[in-house]
């Protein structure tokens, strides 16, 4: 009896299949899904790596906000200060609280000479001479100032 | 198991190999398989008719869903076990079988039709031989095939049997559609997943590439206008008003600074509870009662988005009043311009209004360098037009102004301004100026301007110094009197015979010319002349040198032009060219009647002997200091020689005498060696003449210029009374005494060091 596909029987079929070649199952190379996974990770890694870049970015510029607040706090009491310091100083406060002291204006002036010692001893006791290096405290304002714009200027300068 | 797996990916990878069988098999066994298989098909078609079972692949007949799922559980089956390229065979293989299935469709089509109607598809199958028939399945699916192929030939019988059964949908009558699919589906491709799956990814690209475009034209053409737009929707651009600078005196000391305040301002639109936002800022601000009721009136009046209620106070105050959060209520940093000194030198400073801009004095002449540079900063806003916190950009930050340091000395300007005052109280005057001028460097120390306010003598806001201008009088006689030295005109000891009165124009209507008090002819030398204050020695001496060369010396002294201050609104005084003068000005020029200077021009004007002959323009600006804190000094003063230091040296000498015996002795200051002129001048009216209302009292301008040390001035003042009572009409009496009483301070706050040899008048 012949089948219907020409092989004579079950066994003729079956050696005709044995002929066949061994097919087997060979998986695929999955370089794109390797790829995939690899871009995937280096994306993340990068992703991750940005969103802690920002982080420290905005912690920094957390930090530098609040800094700069700080100096522009400082500015402020700066200017506040020298302006009380001003007014302390100026003649006519020193006249009005020698004035409300008893004081009055000499009707006569004589100029003489003073000890140094004299002068040293009531510079000390007015506070303008350095209890360290002896020196003499620079509280000219304007130089307070000088020093503070050249500060700021070279802040902004870096 | 291992069978199950080699027989599923082999579908895939047997494919091409079942395809080169079918086409090795298309000549020989097709042609005799076709042949058994229309045999069979015939037989199946009559056992269906019959309804008696086939075999093990023929089933009793079920109702018509029972078959419908089982010709879909066949189909899948069929699917199962081959490959789909099977279903859809590749080109090669549809062209080898193209006509033997035509031919076997159409036999199967004519012979089984009928039997399709009543049975099931897969009661069509061939019916199964031998072995494979018995087990009702094969290794190739459960139809008892005994090869692929078979199965193949199969299923493409199994299709179009089914395609014989049902028509072409796209063939139906519209009127007879009788279909659960619904009509788009069924027109787009439902159940043609490559064409769907193609048709999705064109319209995907079509989206895509019209969004891209979009992309571009908002990103290119369009982009900037676009994000401009964008930009003015939620972000706001807010001025950083830059801090004025200050200005320091020539000790540094802070004579006019900015300092942090702050400014409250209201939205009346936007206050719910008038009465209680204004009750909580009248108890921050201490308002009264009355203020408290104007201050509501005016918010419920207000028809403006924005009204102020204090500007430039506490800031402490402000941050109260933002940490309430006041619906409508808001608040922003403004600086307040301050003097520390209160008034001190506030004619010269000027002032500033309340935005910060100059408007008097100084603060106005340098503005521009004081004001600085304003920044800009974005910020974003939320819909409701409320800034978001945090999103505060600075675009441009504010440079700071530029600190201006000027020569003033504030205790010297203070001390200068009180002696002033009380001068002017003494001598019943209605004001006066004194200047304070460095002899060698021309800058101008202290520059106290007093005049009456409701009979009260205080400083004055406005810089007459510098704006006023006035006869000088007999101070004008010493450019006289060194011009003609200068001119070798005349000698100190040249003599003349000086009458009390002098007709310069010979026309009554003129008037005659006389000294201050009567005298005969008597001889005068120009030392005379000038101890004495002679008005007729002093035109005889400005006769020897000409009306010309007179004039010549008055501009070189530099009269009859703004100085070099240029002080806002000064005065350039009045001198007319020499050709100009008529009637009694021929005369009077050479003592200062008939011209007019400012106290500015006449203390430069002296302090060209005191400089020896050297013309020092003055200033009050002696340096800058920038953002960055470089200090730039100033341009050094204009100068020019006016007389020899010989001629300036005798008019020194000559000064000294009129001090210790002349007409200034009340400006003799104990050990100090001083030199000055005084000048008693007639004011002029409105009308035009010196005489008053009633035409026999006068109006004076009394004034003294002195330098001292004479031998080696340092410091050149200028004293001037305006308008003192009598009793004090001239400058010696008016002006000299203030003199000597501000020396002493001179000396002190200036560290004046008086040359060796350098005595008083008395010799000490």
């Amino acid at each position: 009896m012949v089948r219907r596909d020409g092989h004579p029987g079950m066994a003729a079929a079956a050696a005709d299949i044995d002929q066949r070649p061994n097919l087997q199952v060979v998986p695929t190379r999955r370089v794109a899904a390797n790829a995939a996974a690899v871009m995937v990770v280096v994306i993340g890694v990068l992703m991750l790596s940005a969103v802690v870049l920002h982080t420290r970015l905005a912690e920094r510029q957390v930090q530098i906000d609040r800094l700069e607040q700080e100096v522009s706090n400082s500015r402020s009491l700066f200017d506040v200060l020298r302006q009380q310091r001003a007014v302390l100083r100026a003649p006519t406060n020193v006249a009005a609280e020698s004035a409300g002291l008893g004081m009055f204006v000499a009707p006569q002036t004589q100029f003489t000479a003073i000890d140094p010692n004299t002068l040293a001893q009531v510079l000390a006791a007015t506070g303008t001479v350095s209890s360290l290096d002896g020196l003499l405290i620079e509280t000219d304002p304007l130089d307070q100032v000088r020093r503070v714009r050249a500060a700021d200027s070279d802040g902004d300068g870096t | 198991m291992k069978a199950h797996r080699q027989h599923g990916p082999a579908k895939r990878t047997a494919r091409p190999a079942s395809t080169q069988a079918a086409r090795a098999r298309s000549a020989g066994a097709q042609s005799a398989r076709d042949g058994s298989r229309r045999a069979d098909r015939a037989d199946a078609t009559k056992r269906a008719s019959s309804g008696a079972p086939t075999g093990a692949l023929v089933r009793p007949a079920a109702p018509a869903s029972s078959r419908s799922a089982k010709s879909t559980t066949s189909s899948r089956s069929a699917k199962s076990t081959t490959s789909s390229r099977s279903a859809r065979p590749t080109k090669s293989a549809k062209s080898a079988k193209s006509a033997k299935s035509a031919k076997s469709a159409r036999a199967t089509r004519s012979a089984a039709a009928p039997a399709q109607a009543t049975a099931s598809t897969a009661s069509a199958a061939p019916p199964k031989s031998g072995a494979s028939a018995r087990r009702g399945h094969s290794r190739y699916g459960d139809n008892g095939v005994a090869s692929l192929g078979e199965a193949r030939a199969h299923r493409r019988l199994r299709l179009h049997h089914r395609a014989a059964a049902q028509p072409n949908p796209r063939h139906r009558d519209r009127r007879t559609i009788r279909t659960t699919k619904p009509l788009l589906s069924t027109r787009f491709g439902a159940g043609r997943p490559r064409f769907r799956l193609i048709a999705t990814l064109i319209c995907l690209m079509l989206v895509l590439g019209v969004v891209m475009a979009k992309v571009g034209l908002m990103q290119g053409g369009r982009g900037q206008a676009l994000r401009a737009s964008a930009n003015e929707l939620w972000t706001r651009t807010r001025t950083l008003p830059a801090q004025r600078g200050a200005i320091f005196d020539r000790n540094g000391d802070e004579l006019a600074l900015s300092v942090p305040a702050a400014t409250v301002a209201v939205n009346p639109q936007q206050i719910v509870d008038v009465p209680g936002t204004v009750a909580i800022l009248a108890q921050l601000f201490r308002l009264d009662d009355a203020t408290r009721a104007e201050l509501q009136a005016d918010i419920e009046a207000s028809t403006n988005g924005f009204m102020y209620v204090a500007r430039q106070i506490d800031p402490t105050v402000a941050e109260q009043i933002s940490d309430l959060e006041l619906i409508g209520v808001s608040t922003y940093p403004e600086d307040r311009r301050i003097m520390p000194g209160g008034e001190t030198g506030r004619s010269v400073i000027g002032r500033t209004d309340i935005d910060g801009v100059g408007t008097a004095g100084l603060e106005l002449q340098y503005n521009d360098r004081l004001e600085g540079v304003a920044g800009q900063m974005n910020l974003e806003v939320a819909p409701g037009g409320r800034t978001i916190a945090g999103t505060e950009q600075v675009v441009q930050p504010a440079i700071a102004g530029t600190d201006i340091i000027i020569s003033l000395d504030r205790s010297v300007q203070y001390a200068t301004e009180q002696a002033l005052i009380r001068r002017v109280n003494e001598t019943g005057a209605i004001g006066g100026q004194v200047i304070v001028m460095d002899t060698d460097t021309g800058s101008i120390v202290a520059m106290a301007t007093v005049n009456r306010r409701d009979g009260v003598a205080m400083v004055s806001t406005g810089n007459w110094s510098a704006v006023g201008a006035y006869e000088p009088g007999s101070v004008g006689k010493v450019i006289t009197l060194a011009g003609a030295i200068e001119d070798g005109a005349v000698t100190p000891a040249t003599s003349y015979v000086v009458p009390w009165q002098h007709d310069c124009t010979d026309n009554p209507a003129d008037g005659i010319l006389s000294d201050s008090h009567q005298h005969g002819p008597m001889p005068m030398s120009v030392r005379d002349i000038l101890v004495e204050s002679s008005n007729v020695g002093t035109i005889y001496v400005g006769q020897e040198i000409g009306y010309e060369r007179q004039y010549h010396y008055l501009t070189e002294f530099g009269l009859g032009r703004v100085s070099d201050l240029g002080f806002p609104g000064e005065s350039p005084g009045i001198l007319e060219e020499w050709q100009e003068w008529e009637g009694t000005e021929r005369c009077t020029m050479a003592y200062g009647q008939g011209l007019a200077s400012t106290p500015v021009q006449l203390v430069t004007a002296v302090n060209v002997i005191a400089n020896d002959g050297l013309y020092v323009a003055p200033r009050l600006v002696t340096g800058t200091v920038g953002a960055d804190g470089e200090l730039t000094e100033a341009a050094t003063p204009s100068s020019h020689r006016v007389v020899s230091e010989q001629t300036a040296m005798q008019m020194q000498t000559l000064m000294r005498e009129v001090v210790c015996n002349g007409t200034a002795d009340d400006a003799q200051v104990e050990g100090i060696s001083v030199a000055g002129k005084t000048g008693t001048a007639y004011k002029a009216q409105e009308d035009g003449t010196y005489y008053n209302a009633d035409g026999i009292t006068r109006d004076y301008y009394s004034s003294f210029v002195g330098f001292f040390p004479a031998e080696d001035p340092q410091v050149t003042i200028l004293i001037s009374i305006d308008e003192p009572q009598s009793g004090f009409n001239s400058g010696a009496q008016s002006a000299a005494p203030l003199f000597r009483e501000l020396v002493p301070t001179m000396v002190h706050e200036l560290d004046v060091q008086s040359p060796p040899g350098s005595t008083d008048c008395a010799g000490s």
